[in-house]
């Protein structure tokens, strides 16, 4: 009586924490790693810088969500960007812009959206 | 011409389609940039890899241009070429306290916004090796070296207009002009293919404007241009627009040029120039 058997929407419940647990520790790790490869690849880039989460160039707002980023890793996102998405090319249809952000992001993580203060 | 195809494939899934040693693999080491020729037969499973990947939330492919090389003989011998300029910047105009009249935009597609003030620009940002570049909003601007030549040489269909710095007391700048085109515009013609790119046509029209102002996002073939509408000036433009009205971003006419006006962009070695072939029909 004093340890109940979950049922069996508390136990889907407790398997999706674990996994959200799980995916935000990796997303974690994966920041702190890119932000070592950043710092090495320029080693000059002090300080930090606002990023768009949408950039101006694929159609964000000037006014859009921003974060503040040390800038080695903001210049690493700028290039995972443009290397998929040429600067001044039209920009990408709604769908494909989608995919492109998560794609970034997901090698990219943005710090604050993980918990991590950068 | 010889037509190419530039894909930004991404690096994890390119042993789909790419040997290992095909293409070059960016400095990030997660995107390799391919090149083929556009009937190279794997063209065509492009899109079903896109189109599998895509399913499951993933890309095979995200960025992609075509490329179309001319002889000296075709370039010579075109009734027009479509001026693209690759030289680049921002901020934009709007960005730097150029005001556009949005009331005169349309409500559905965005384009036809009236610039109503000289056009302000950071200056410093724009590209200096270039005499022809534009913002990413599609402002054009044209180096008062190059503007000059133009005069000399009596190149018509094109005004020069003055650039301020960014700020509201801001002088007129002497290095740069804003390019206009006072020609009259040419309709875009239904036999030039446009779409969101080679494997995705907009087939529902999303991107399209229902009353004609944008024909989509991007321009897919060699231009075919109504010969009517055409009065012989060396700088010229096209009625339809392409793009989206997205942040900056504003949809934009595409820029034509005789091949008067060609010749003197080769003989006086102008960089940084996408030029190809456009129809008159």
């Amino acid at each position: 009586m004093l340890t109940p058997t979950p049922t069996p929407q508390q136990s889907q419940l407790q398997a999706h924490r674990l996994a959200n647990h799980q995916v935000v520790q990796q997303a974690r790790q994966l920041y702190v790693q890119r932000l070592k490869e950043a710092q090495a690849r320029y080693p000059s880039s002090a300080g930090f810088q606002e990023h768009h989460l949408v950039p101006m160039y694929l159609g964000g707002a000037k006014s859009g969500a921003t974060y503040r980023l040390p800038t080695a890793y903001h210049k690493a996102i700028t290039q995972a960007f443009r290397e998929r998405w040429a600067y001044g090319q039209e920009r990408p249809p709604p769908e494909k812009l989608q995919l492109l952000l998560v794609q970034v992001y997901s090698q990219y993580p943005i710090p604050q959206l993980i918990g991590l203060q950068p | 011409m010889r037509e190419t195809i530039e894909l930004r494939v991404e690096e994890s899934e390119a042993w789909r389609l790419f040997r290992d040693d095909e293409g070059v693999v960016l400095p990030s080491g997660t995107v390799r940039k391919v090149t083929l020729p556009t009937d190279d037969e794997r063209v065509s499973r492009v899109r079903e890899i896109d189109r599998t990947l895509r399913q499951q939330g993933q890309l095979f492919f995200a960025g992609w241009r075509i490329l179309r090389h001319y002889s000296a003989r075709e370039l010579k011998s075109a009734e027009l070429l479509k001026l693209g300029m690759a030289a680049v910047f921002e901020p934009s105009g709007e960005e730097c306290g150029t005001e556009y009249d949005e009331a005169t935009a349309c409500t559905l597609c965005g384009a036809g916004a009236r610039q109503v003030t000289d056009l302000s620009l950071d200056v410093r940002r724009i590209p200096q090796r270039a005499d022809l570049a534009r913002t990413l909003s599609h402002e054009w601007v044209i180096s008062a070296r190059l503007a000059d030549l133009w005069q000399e040489h009596g190149i018509t269909g094109a005004d020069f207009r003055p650039i301020r710095g960014a700020g509201a007391r801001a002088e007129p700048v002497k290095e740069w002009y804003q390019l206009v085109v006072t020609a009259p515009p040419l309709d875009i013609l239904p036999a030039t293919l446009t779409g969101n790119d080679p494997f995705d046509l907009d087939e529902d029209n999303a991107q399209r404007c229902p009353k004609g102002h944008v024909v989509g996002l991007n321009v897919l073939s060699e231009l075919s241009l109504r010969r009517s509408d055409y009065d012989g000036s060396d700088l010229t433009w096209t009625r339809q627009q392409l793009g989206m009205r997205s942040g900056v971003l504003r949809p934009h006419p595409l820029l034509l040029m005789s091949p008067k006006l060609h010749g003197l962009l080769v003989e006086l070695k102008v960089k940084r120039l996408d030029i190809e072939v456009a129809h008159l029909a």
